[in-house]
Order: C-alpha cells, then sequence, then structure tokens
C-alpha cells in the first residue's frame, strides 16, 4: 500500500515537472533567444574578449570556444571553427559563470506549519519542519523570477536548498538555465541543509531545542547506521532496524561524504553550529553569514568553508527630524564639493578612535541631546559600514569565502557585490569569491569556477570591469547557451545603481587598520586591564565570611584575591584603586536570571525538557549584562523558563562583559543546575494551553515520578547493553540513545543541582517527597513565596530558598505571600538567597536584600549573605565566591557609601580582578553590537517592571 | 443561634485592632515638616482629624493619648502619584482587576467607584507609610477618572480626599511596545497619527458640546445637548474645573503633548515621562507639573546610561520641573520610599526626593491645605518612623491617617507573626 502510494507520487511529480518545462520552453527563459528559431549549431565562439580566465590570470584579447555545453579551447590565436556561431567579442570581458553557495533559486516557499497537533512536544517530523529526506531535486520551482535574477548577473550555478525550519532537505548543484531542462541538476544530495529556526509553537521550536534535536537525532543516525551494518552482515537472530527516512539522511553526513550547510546569521549561530561540529564531527559549510565579524579568526583557524550573505543591511538614510536636518545643513557648507565626490553620505567613512571619543561624552541632561543624536548616528552609520565591509574583513584575515543569495533580493545583487568591493573587498578576491572558491567549497572544482577548457560553458560577459557600476552585463552563457541581456537597458540593474553611479571614481575608503568595529563598549572593553591585577586601597571590606574591616586592602592578582590587610604594598604596574571612604563587598551573585539569553528563554512546548541548555543560547552582547554589573552583580545563574515542570538545564555565568565568545562568560567548573517548576505555570501552559497533562498540581507531581522512573529504566537498560556486549556470542541491541533521558539519568546521579521554581508550600513538599524517593537530594527551591510556611520541613530536607525580596500578588499563588518570607527562612535555617528574575532588579539586589532588615529585622551581615555567599552556596560554588577572602576569586564591588544604604552607588564593579564596570569612567552607551538599520528614536515604552520574567517567550499562553 | 453567637464571638476576637481616633500628643519627635524645616525635639498634637498643634513646649491636653516619640521622626504621609491600588487584587486574574473599562474612550469610568476598601494590598502599603495614592484605570485613550484616596477607610467616599478626581489621557505613543514589536517606522507614525486625529476629534466635539451646553444652562430658548455620557465626562476638564493627567513617555511625544494641552488650555500633569529628562527644558517652559516614575526601571533605549531612569527626576527638578513621583504598582506601593531614595541617590536632593512624595503631588493635585507636610490644621495624615523613611532599615513605628491611629498590620505581618516559630 505504502509503496503504491509512493509510486504514485513519484509518477504526478513528473508529470508536474514535464508540466512546468513544457511551459517554461513555450513561455521562453527570460534573456534566452526565441526559442521558435531552430538551433542550428551547439558550438558558440566569442572571439577577441577580454578573458578572465581566473581571478588574476587575464588574456588580453583571445577567443573562448564552447561545444555542447563544455569550454572547447581558450586561446589567444584560436580560430573559430566553421561550424561555431561567433560572437564578437571586441570591448567584452568575459569571465567564468558565478557560483551561489547557497541559494533560495528554484525553492519553494514552505507551506506554513501551524496546525496543531496531539502532542505539541512529539510533533510529527514535518511539522517541526525535520525533513531532512527532502531532495530539492523534486521540489525544483523552475519558474521562480529569482533564476532569471541571478543569471542576469553573471550567475550560472547554484547550490539550491529546500527552504523550511530546521532540517529543510538535502541541496543540490542547479544550472540557471542550459540545454536540458529536465537536467538542469549538475548533483543532488550535495548537502545536509540545517538552520535555527524553530519550529511553530511545537518541539523544537527554540533554538536550544534545535541543539538539544540535533544532537538528539545525530547520535540516533549513528546508532541506527551501526545497527543497519551488523544486520547487513548477518541478519541472523538481530532485530531488523526499522526504516527512518530522518535517520538515515545523516548516513553519508556521518560518513562524511555530505557536509552539513548551516544556514547562521550571526555570530552566536555560528559558533552553534560550530559547537555541534566539535561535538558530533560532522563536515560543515557556514551559509547566509550576515553579522559574523566576531567570529571572523574562528572560521580561520578552523579552515571552515564558509559561504557569507550577500543580503547586506540597509543603509538608514535621512530620519526627518530637525537633528537630522542641521547635520545636513551643515554638511551642505561643503557643497561646492561635487555631489560624486567620495564624501558622498552613502558610504560614510570608518570613524578614528579619536572621532570616536570626541563624540562618546556624557549625556548629562537636555542640553546634550543633540550631540548624541549625531553621535548615535555615527555609531549606527559605522555599524552598517562594518556590515557591508564583512567580506572585506574575511579577506583581510585571508578566509576562503563564497557568497550566498538566500534572503537577498535579486535587484540588489550586484549592487551589493559593487559594495562590498567599495567597501574594501579587492575585485580579486570578490571574483574568487563568486567563481574559484565557491566552485572548490562546493567541491566542483574541476567542473566550475574557471575559463578553461574542459569546464562547464558558463560565462559572464560584461562591458567592463564587473565591480565597477558603469559595466553592465552583456550576456551570460549557462551550459552553453547563450542568454542576451544586451537590449535589456537599465533593467536588470540594482535599484541602487543611480546613486551609485560614482562609484568608479571613489577610493576605496576603508584603508585604515581598523581591526575592531568601532562600537562604544568594544573601545572600552578593549581599554581595560585585563590582567587580572588589581590593589583596591583602604576601603570598609565587608567580607560577609569574616566581618567587617575597616580601611582594609583588598589586592587580586591574576584573578584571585592574593591577599587583605592594611598597608599593602603595591606590586608594580599594578592598576590602584583609592577605597578610601568607600565600600568594598564581595561581587553580587543573582542565583534566579534570564538575562543574556539569545531568543526565548523556554522551550515551552513539553512537559519535559532536560535536554535543552540555556549554554547553548548565552549571548554576550546583551547590554543587561552591563547594567547588572553597574548593580555591583557579577554572577548570573541564567535559567531555563518556567513553562515545563522539568524545564532545560541553566549557566552560571560570569559577567565578563567585553567578551564576545560566550563560552567566555561561562563560569567553569561550576556545577550544572536544571531548572523545574510547580504549580500554575506548566499546568497553565501544557494542561490549559495545550491539553496535555499536567492541568493541576497533582498531575505535576506525576510528570516528574514518570521521568524519574523512565529515566531509571534508561540506566538499567544500558547497563546491561554494556555489560552483554562484551560477553561472546552476545549481540545486543543498544537502547534508543536519548538526549533527555540522560540528562535526567545525570540528575538521578547527582551530577546536576535542581532549582525549581515553586510558590505554595503544599508544591513545594510534594517535590521533597518525590526527590526523596528518588534518592535525589540536592535542591534550591526558586521564589518560593510560601517557603516561610514550610521553612522547618526546608531546613530538615536541606533544601535552600531563593526568594523575591518582597514580590507578591501578581498571580493567584503569591497572593498568600509575605516580605518576611526571607527572614522566616533564615531565622528557621534555611539558606535563603534574595534573587531579581529580572533585568530591573537586578540591577539593585544590593537594596532588595537591605529590605529584610525592615522585613524580618535581619542583620546586615545576613542581607549581604543573602546576595553573596548564600547564593554561591545555592549554585554549588561557595568555594570559590560569595565572600572576600584569600584565594576566592576576584570579583568585587565597590560602592559610594554602606551597600545597604538607599544613597549609596555601586561606582566599580570587578570580575577576576578585571575592572568591568567602572561609573566614573565608563561612556554612557556600553553597546557591543549595534543594530546597523537602528532608528534612533525607537524606544521601548514598556516599563520592566514587576512580571514574571520565567515566562517570557511563552507564544499565546 | 448559638451558633450566631459563636460566629459573632469569634469575629470579636479575631477582629483586626481597629483604627481608634480621638487627641493623641506625639511627644519629644523629631518633626520634618517638609514646608518649615525641621524641629529636633517637639511636639504634635492631633484633635479631630486635624493638627492642632506643633511645636517646642507645647502643653499637653489632659484629654490627649501620649506617645512618646522619642529618638523617632514625625512625618507627613507619602503621597504616591500615579497607582492601581485598590482596583487590582491579583494581576493575572481578570476577575478581579478593575482598572480598565471596554473600549478606546471611557473617561466617565471612575476609579473610585471600583476601588475595594478591602484590598489586602491596602494595610500592606500604608504600614509603609504611604498613606494616600492617586489610584487611576489604565486602558484606552481616555480610561476615566483616578481618584485621590487616604489608605483607611470603609467606603470608597471616606477615603477619597477632599472629593478629588483627575481625568486621564493616555497621550497616543510613538514608541514601541517592546522588542516583539515589529511595525516599521511608517506604521508606527500612521497609528500615532490616527490616535492623535481621533483624540483631536473627541475633544473638538467635546468643545462644541461644552459650549452648547454653556448657552443652555445660562437659559433662554438655547437647546438641551443630547446627552452622550463619554463627552459629557470631558467637561469638567473643558472648563478647567478638573485637572487633566496626560500620561507620556518618550521624547518626541512629551513635546506634542505640551504642546496639545496648551492648545486645549487645561488644567494639566504630565505622567510617566520616562525620557522627561530629554525635554526637560521646555516642560520647564512650559510650567506644567509632573508625575514621575518608576524610578525603579530600566533604561528607555540601549545606548542610555545604565542610571538614566534612576536621574531623570532628579534632571527634572534640575530644570526647573515640578516632580512628585508614583510608583505605578499596585500590591508594592509600599516602596514608593525607594523610588524616592534612588531620585536622590542619583542627583535630587533628599529635600525635593521627600517633597516629591509628599507636598508635590498634593499641590498637584489641590490638597496642599490638607496633605503633604505637617502643618497646623492639615489632616492627621503622618507617620512616625525610627530613621530616614527613605532607608530601608527605618521601620514605621505608629500610622495617623485622617486623625486616625491606624494598627500597623498587614498580611506580611499577620503571615509573619503566625509562621516564625510555627507550632506544630
Amino acid at each position: 500500500m505504502k509503496r503504491k502510494r509512493y509510486v504514485l507520487l513519484t509518477c504526478s511529480i513528473l508529470l508536474l515537472l514535464l508540466c512546468q518545462n513544457l511551459s517554461a520552453q513555450r513561455g521562453g527563459e527570460k534573456g534566452r533567444e526565441a526559442p521558435d528559431i531552430p538551433v542550428v549549431t551547439h558550438a558558440l565562439a566569442i572571439s577577441n574578449v577580454r578573458i578572465v580566465v581566473r581571478p588574476g590570470q587575464v588574456i588580453e584579447r583571445g577567443t573562448v570556444l564552447m561545444r555542447d555545453g563544455l569550454i572547447e579551447s581558450v586561446g589567444t590565436d584560436l580560430i573559430p571553427p566553421y561550424d561555431a556561431r561567433v560572437i564578437d567579442g571586441t570591448g567584452l570581458t568575459v569571465y567564468a559563470g558565478f557560483i551561489d553557495g547557497y541559494s533560495f533559486a528554484g525553492a519553494p516557499k514552505p507551506e506554513n506549519q501551524n496546525d496543531s497537533v496531539a502532542k505539541p512536544g512529539d510533533p510529527p517530523n514535518a511539522r517541526a519542519g525535520i525533513t531532512p529526506e527532502r531532495d530539492i531535486r523534486e521540489l525544483l520551482n523552475r519558474q521562480d523570477s529569482f533564476i532569471d535574477s541571478l543569471r542576469r548577473v553573471g550567475f550560472g550555478v547554484a547550490h539550491t536548498a529546500p527552504r523550511g525550519g530546521m532540517l529543510p532537505g538535502t541541496g543540490g548543484l542547479l544550472l540557471l538555465g542550459g540545454r536540458d531542462t529536465n537536467r538542469l541538476f549538475l548533483t543532488g544530495g550535495t548537502s545536509l541543509v540545517a538552520t535555527f529556526d524553530g519550529a511553530n509553537d511545537v518541539y523544537p521550536a527554540t533554538p536550544m531545542g534545535i541543539m538539544a534535536k540535533f544532537r538528539n537525532l545525530y547520535h540516533q543516525a549513528e546508532q541506527l547506521k551501526e545497527q543497519d551494518r551488523w544486520f547487513k552482515s548477518n541478519p541472523n537472530g538481530y532485530l531488523r532496524p526499522d526504516y527512518d527516512p530522518v535517520r538515515s539522511s545523516f548516513f553519508p553526513t556521518i560518513d562524511g561524504s555530505v557536509p552539513v550547510f548551516f544556514r547562521v546569521n550571526d555570530d552566536l549561530e555560528a559558533r552553534r553550529a560550530l559547537v555541534l561540529r566539535k561535538e558530533l564531527g560532522f563536515p560543515l559549510v557556514l551559509v547566509g553569514l550576515k553579522d559574523g565579524r566576531d567570529v571572523a579568526d574562528l572560521i580561520r583557524n578552523e579552515k571552515l568553508p564558509l559561504f557569507l550573505s550577500l543580503d547586506f543591511p540597509e543603509a538608514v538614510e535621512d530620519e526627518g527630524d530637525s537633528a537630522t536636518k542641521k547635520r545636513d545643513d551643515s554638511e551642505s557648507e561643503s557643497e561646492k564639493v561635487p555631489p560624486n565626490d567620495s564624501t558622498s553620505r552613502r558610504v560614510p567613512p570608518p570613524m578614528s578612535v579619536d572621532e570616536y571619543n570626541r563624540l562618546s561624552q556624557r549625556v548629562s541632561s537636555y542640553l546634550d541631546i543633540e550631540g548624541e543624536r549625531n553621535r548615535l548616528i555615527a555609531i549606527r552609520d559605522e555599524s552598517h559600514r562594518t556590515a557591508v565591509s564583512l567580506p572585506a574583513a574575511y579577506s583581510r584575515a585571508g578566509t576562503k569565502f563564497g557568497f550566498s543569495t538566500a534572503g537577498t533580493k535579486g535587484n540588489a545583487l550586484r549592487s551589493n557585490l559593487i559594495e562590498a568591493v567599495r567597501h574594501g573587498l579587492p575585485e580579486d578576491r570578490a571574483l574568487a569569491a563568486l567563481t574559484t572558491d565557491a566552485a572548490e567549497m562546493i567541491g566542483a572544482g574541476r567542473a566550475l569556477g574557471t575559463v578553461e577548457a574542459g569546464k562547464i560553458a558558463n560565462l559572464v560577459v560584461t562591458t567592463g570591469p564587473y565591480f565597477h557600476d558603469t559595466s553592465k552585463v552583456r550576456m551570460t552563457i549557462v551550459d552553453g547557451i547563450l542568454y542576451d541581456y544586451s537590449g535589456e537597458g537599465k533593467k536588470g540593474k540594482g535599484k541602487k545603481d543611480d546613486s551609485a553611479s560614482a562609484g568608479e571614481k571613489m577610493p576605496i575608503l576603508f584603508a585604515t587598520n581598523v581591526a575592531e568595529p568601532i562600537v562604544p563598549g568594544r573601545i572600552v572593553a578593549m581599554n581595560r586591564d585585563q590582567s587580572g591585577n588589581i590593589l583596591i586601597k583602604n576601603a570598609t571590606v565587608l567580607t560577609v565570611t569574616n566581618g567587617t574591616l575597616e580601611e582594609t586592602d583588598v589586592l587580586v592578582e591574576r584573578g584571585k584575591i592574593t591577599s587583605i590587610g592594611k598597608g599593602l604594598g603595591a606590586p608594580s604596574g599594578i592598576t590602584v584603586i583609592d577605597g578610601t571612604g568607600k565600600y568594598l563587598m564581595p561581587g553580587i551573585i543573582d542565583a534566579h536570571s534570564h538575562i543574556a539569553v539569545s531568543g526565548p528563554v523556554n522551550e515551552w512546548t513539553n512537559p519535559v525538557t532536560a535536554e535543552v541548555q540555556i549554554e547553548d543560547v548565552v549571548d554576550p552582547y546583551d547590554i543587561t549584562i552591563y547594567r547588572a554589573l553597574a548593580g555591583g552583580v557579577t554572577t548570573s545563574h541564567v535559567m531555563h523558563g518556567s513553562a515545563n515542570a522539568i524545564g532545560g538545564q541553566c549557566e552560571t555565568i560570569k559577567h565578563r562583559y567585553g567578551e564576545v565568545d560566550p563560552a567566555k562568560l561561562k563560569m567553569e567548573g561550576a556545577p550544572r543546575t536544571i531548572k523545574f517548576a510547580l504549580g500554575e505555570n506548566p499546568t497553565r501552559v501544557h494542561g490549559r494551553g495545550f491539553g496535555v497533562p499536567p492541568s493541576s498540581r497533582m498531575g505535576v507531581e506525576q510528570v516528574f515520578r514518570e521521568a524519574f522512573t523512565k529515566a531509571q529504566r534508561y540506566m538499567v537498560e544500558w547497563d546491561r547493553y554494556n555489560k552483554e556486549k562484551g560477553e561472546k556470542g552476545k549481540r545486543p541491541i543498544p537502547p534508543q540513545y536519548d538526549e533527555r533521558m540522560e540528562a535526567l539519568a545525570d540528575i538521578l546521579r547527582g551530577e546536576i543541582l535542581i532549582h525549581c521554581h515553586s510558590y505554595r508550600a503544599d508544591e513545594i513538599l510534594m517535590l521533597m517527597r518525590v526527590l526523596k524517593d528518588f534518592g535525589i537530594t540536592r535542591i534550591t527551591f526558586q521564589h518560593v513565596n510560601e517557603g516561610f510556611k514550610v521553612a522547618k520541613e526546608l531546613a530538615a530536607f536541606g533544601a535552600m530558598a531563593s526568594v523575591f525580596s518582597d514580590w507578591w500578588a501578581y498571580k493567584f499563588e503569591v497572593y498568600y505571600s509575605t516580605a518576611y518570607n526571607a527572614a522566616v527562612l533564615t531565622r528557621n535555617g534555611v539558606v535563603t538567597s534574595i534573587n531579581s528574575d529580572s533585568p530591573e532588579l537586578n540591577r539593585h539586589l544590593y537594596h532588595e536584600a537591605a529590605k529584610s532588615m525592615k522585613h524580618g529585622g535581619l542583620t546586615e551581615d545576613e542581607c549581604l549573605a543573602m546576595i553573596t555567599i548564600n547564593p554561591a552556596k545555592q549554585l554549588g560554588v561557595e568555594d570559590r565566591i560569595g565572600s572576600i577572602e584569600v584565594g576566592k576569586e576576584g570579583d568585587l564591588a565597590l560602592f559610594s557609601g554602606h551597600p545597604l544604604s538607599i544613597y549609596s552607588q555601586p561606582i566599580l564593579t570587578v570580575v577576576d580582578g578585571v575592572i568591568r564596570f567602572d561609573a566614573e569612567n565608563d561612556p554612557d552607551d556600553m553597546r557591543l553590537k549595534v543594530n546597523p538599520e537602528e532608528k534612533i528614536d525607537a524606544v521601548m515604552d514598556e516599563e520592566v517592571g514587576e512580571d514574571d520574567g520565567c515566562m517570557e517567550g511563552v507564544k499565546g499562553r | 443561634m448559638r451558633t450566631l453567637i459563636t460566629l459573632l464571638l469569634f469575629l470579636a476576637i479575631s477582629a483586626p485592632l481597629l483604627a481608634q481616633s480621638g487627641a493623641y500628643a506625639l511627644t519629644n519627635g523629631r518633626i520634618e515638616t517638609v514646608t518649615n524645616g525641621v524641629i529636633e525635639r517637639g511636639t504634635l498634637l492631633i484633635r479631630e482629624g486635624r493638627i492642632e498643634r506643633i511645636g517646642e513646649n507645647l502643653a499637653i491636653p489632659s484629654d490627649a493619648e501620649v506617645i512618646d516619640c522619642s529618638g523617632l521622626t514625625i512625618y507627613p504621609g507619602m503621597i504616591d502619584a500615579g497607582t492601581q491600588l485598590g482596583l487590582v487584587e491579583i494581576g493575572s486574574l481578570s476577575e478581579t482587576r478593575d482598572d480598565s473599562e471596554m473600549g478606546d474612550l471611557t473617561p466617565q469610568a471612575q476609579a473610585l467607584t471600583a476601588v475595594n476598601p478591602n484590598s489586602v494590598a491596602i494595610p500592606v502599603t500604608r504600614v509603609n507609610g504611604v498613606t494616600t495614592v492617586l489610584t487611576s484605570p489604565s486602558g484606552g485613550l481616555l480610561p476615566g477618572t483616578g481618584a485621590l484616596v487616604n489608605l483607611y477607610g470603609y467606603t470608597p467616599e471616606q477615603m477619597n480626599v477632599a472629593g478629588v478626581h483627575v481625568l486621564r489621557i493616555n497621550f497616543p505613543g510613538r514608541g514601541r511596545g517592546g522588542w516583539w514589536d515589529h511595525r516599521t517606522d511608517e506604521e508606527v507614525e500612521e497609528e500615532w497619527r490616527s490616535r492623535m486625529d481621533k483624540l483631536d476629534e473627541v475633544w473638538d466635539r467635546a468643545e462644541t458640546y461644552a459650549r452648547i451646553d454653556s448657552a443652555w444652562s445660562v437659559g433662554g430658548e438655547k437647546r438641551l445637548p443630547e446627552y452622550v455620557p463619554v463627552i459629557e465626562a470631558l467637561l469638567p476638564a473643558i472648563r478647567r474645573e478638573m485637572l487633566v493627567m496626560v500620561e507620556v513617555n518618550q521624547a518626541s511625544d512629551i513635546d506634542s503633548a505640551i504642546a496639545w494641552v496648551q492648545r486645549r488650555n487645561l488644567r494639566a500633569v504630565l505622567s510617566g515621562l520616562r525620557e522627561g529628562w530629554r525635554c526637560a527644558d521646555k516642560i520647564a517652559a512650559s510650567g506644567i507639573p509632573c508625575i514621575v516614575g518608576q524610578v525603579l526601571t530600566t533604561p528607555s533605549r540601549g545606548s542610555d546610561r545604565y542610571d538614566k531612569p534612576y536621574a531623570n527626576p532628579g534632571l527634572l527638578r534640575k530644570a526647573g520641573v515640578q516632580v512628585a513621583l508614583r510608583t505605578n504598582d499596585v500590591e508594592n506601593v509600599r516602596n514608593l520610599p525607594f523610588q524616592a531614595g534612588f531620585a536622590a541617590a542619583y542627583g535630587m536632593s533628599r529635600e525635593d526626593a521627600l517633597r516629591a512624595v509628599t507636598i508635590e503631588p498634593a499641590r498637584i493635585f489641590g490638597v496642599d491645605s490638607l496633605l503633604g507636610s505637617l502643618e497646623v490644621g492639615k489632616q492627621a495624615t503622618l507617620f512616625v518612623a525610627d530613621g530616614d523613611p527613605l532607608e530601608p532599615s527605618t521601620s514605621v513605628r505608629h500610622l495617623f491617617i485622617n486623625g486616625w491611629n491606624v494598627p500597623l498590620k498587614s498580611r506580611h505581618t499577620d503571615l509573619y507573626d503566625e509562621f516564625l516559630n510555627r507550632t506544630p
């Protein structure tokens, strides 16, 4: 039955393709000569033409002879044979046809996947965007106008791939025209395409879900492949492996013969793809990179094939308000300069560091607004320049790359190439990216990329140098077939061509040696003393664990506190901070945070998602890291959200703001932690939202019991397999590998600390009973608003508590709350911390902690402990941070007065001995990344106030 | 019958300590009058709900209950100039929210109608010295009128201070809702323009209506206007009998709002003002007072210095703007003194910060003859604290609202008392 349907399907696809071909031939492809005039020869020669054989190798005047779709010969003294149609190429230049490394040419738009499914946590593969078995050759839309858009700017071949979600399918090399429209694909199955585009409201919906799912599928595919091999070697007595189109699509990749083409938009996505490659060991090609300055070194060192996106950000023009107008007026003074001169605003000159410093003054009051505006525009334009000069930067770094047109508008293709050259990409390198390098990276170097005998007859013929926008593309030859664009005048040119017509006269502006993009926060970060050595003198030191030391010095060397005492000598060259009259406390630790995460913090599609990891989506560019530093906070426990009973794994980060590699923010060696959640959130999302259990607190308990029991059995199965594997005569089949079960097993083994979102007393007691039944001992309850009711039980279990200072009444389960919670818990012997769960509260945790003096009369030291050593204990890092002691890490916060006083300000924050916040010297604008299309006056209206930060990113619930 | 008696007995025993009214002598206290400096050691006499006398060596009336305030300081009750207190009980439960009526134009909706005198959040708020709040509806272009209420009383009328109501306008904004707001600039501008047109259209019609109504009330042959509740509710504002509170946050919108208010010749106060500091000069020049808050919030732009929201009130004050503060909160209005404290830590003088939660809001709402400072003849709405009330280490020891000596109990203290040493 199944087979029958398959045959039927294949037939109908063939029929469809046939119809398309017929119509294509009848209507004629754009640029192609009239199809009703019979063809009399398959030999074509272009004579007297300037031939760019390959980048850097030119025949000034010669002839290219093509026959039957191949280049037959190339030479200066070549005389076209009698049977060739000859085109006089006098005054023209011919290049090898371009290659688009990753393209949507001919790829149909994906269907909207939004039908609801019974189990959003385990949807059908197609619904989840997991269709690696789809082959672009069976999907091709020959009518796609983008094929002509590519061809008319000189492309002859596109590596085109299906569109869709996480694993859209396999790509192939598509000829963008040619003799036989049934044979447009040079090859198929050349790539396994992957993206970080989450599925719509089903698993995996988020980048972190995709990371976990990718690992899971890959490992399972490896298992299946192995099983296949065993079965084929001797099926006798061996369980037949199931046919699985998804997992078996990975086989050629596991073999190393088909690379994963990972579509990555920015640095963080590129790094994620590299993480997967490092863990799983597959051949990887990065495609579509746009915002990728910070991974340039990494990609060069890893020698990764790379296709940069040609989809450049738009230059933001005049925003039409008074400040901009003034700016224009001031420029008009210099209007004697012809508008075609290089001062044209379209390519702003790079800003020098001096210029930046001049502009980076404080915005102290309304008086500075206009200066601020000019600075923001300059920084934004600089960011735009950085984006457009990405190819130039990669070229300078010596990295080979090609281009990807996926997502690029047809009319921007050539103008963007010219922009890239104008921003410093040498023409030779641009040509190589389009021809030789691209051919090599897609494994077609022997068939494509140069104008040499034996290669496929793909050529582009121009009226002059390709990257000069006065030149025009006269014709493109694909597979030996001529596409003539000479009669089209201005059509087919980029929309920017008019304004860019001055291009040839323009010098290449990017001549300075600015290695880093000039973004405010980076300049500061670059200039910080990175040695990890600092001496803070004569401060009132609040050690937290050893009382208060007046007029005391603290010395940090190589990131560690090496000495605490009076009158310490300063090692030579060390940064010295005068702490006279000031208060020094340990860096504040926030045990509950959702800052520094790119994308949603919840993979909300399943009640159990132990396999997803915040580690995969840490965002070092997040300005809220700096703002937290400005509140004295040096460490955050970045948590998965609370949509699921068993959420994802969390990450303890240090606020090393200025580092752009997310791995450098991780607190190395900190214990693994995981988020659990009880009560209203999981029952709302799953029970009332998706219609799957749990919908009550009773159901929540059963989620844990079921998950832990399954994990126990999973462990037993593996133990048995591992035992039998070594026994003679046994051919055991391994249990199916499962990322989720692996994580749950690690919880059972005590390798992952639990941090559980909870409010009500009953549910807190429930979870402690469950944990006891499964032998788990270490847990911190988060929020735990009714913890005060069961403080004795918490203390008896050894559970810890991380609470809000005074949040309540924002939902029913926190209606019977008290701001005295922290005091009751502390007095009953529960290790208690005050957390933020908010990018606003985390800026003043010192103040949040201070409120417990009012609410329950805690001492100053007790209050300070709740934001230092106590959260350190809850994260399992109390031997490293959380107090000022010799041997501990140099995480310190200097305040103008006692940190628990409302009138005190944090003035200096140090992480590992490096100043990361300096109120006096830091500029106002500390961003590390600036959107090149930023609108200067775009403001968020919403106040960040009291809200359950845990539910961020959960769609429609 | 027996059950009824038992029930009554039970209620009598478990009822909260009732507030007492009468004559009180707060002796030996430090008195921060706010408007007339500090009396380092003095006495404040309360009688019939009013401050009878303040001075250093006052004779204690024989009928007065004496409260020794040695080592303590007496302050006027703090006023939060913008909350939803009493209108919302539990944020996420729509059944418990009465802060927003259906529709965009509901100026006839009155917050006072829906203020729940028994909201659990009210005692939680007042025990921190916040005695008076403006509570106002929130959604839509013209969401209704807010009411100034004291946080003690059994009926909304008892709580309402001097019958003060304020018409709220949510001025059309060009700001974005958040990261999920993907509108283009053009869409933002277009939407703003259509909201502005709507506001202007409503106001034009209301002015016409006011003319018809005025003509009719003078008498003669004039026709009675057709009753339109939405428009009727705007008449007091148009006639400058009612204060208009214009909620506006983004700098360019603030400019527009000032121009609009001036063109419409209204008695107005601006509220919100997240970016007020950017156009502080223009606000000062307009002479329009401002209700600023929250102070404890994040900067409105990624490029802003981290402390801009903290510094905002001080920068406005420095430019000469009259500033009151608000929490814009419900359950944590009690943190008003800390909003003032942060303003003081980041550039506002402590004196101005204290004024911004006492006398300035009282002046803005036209009740400075009753509230906002310790002066003879004013309402005895005040508290006694063991330190600076802007400091989190300070506790309130005595609380008077309109002369009632209010017990310092709330759900939060009750739960503390019950569970600190739980048995069993």
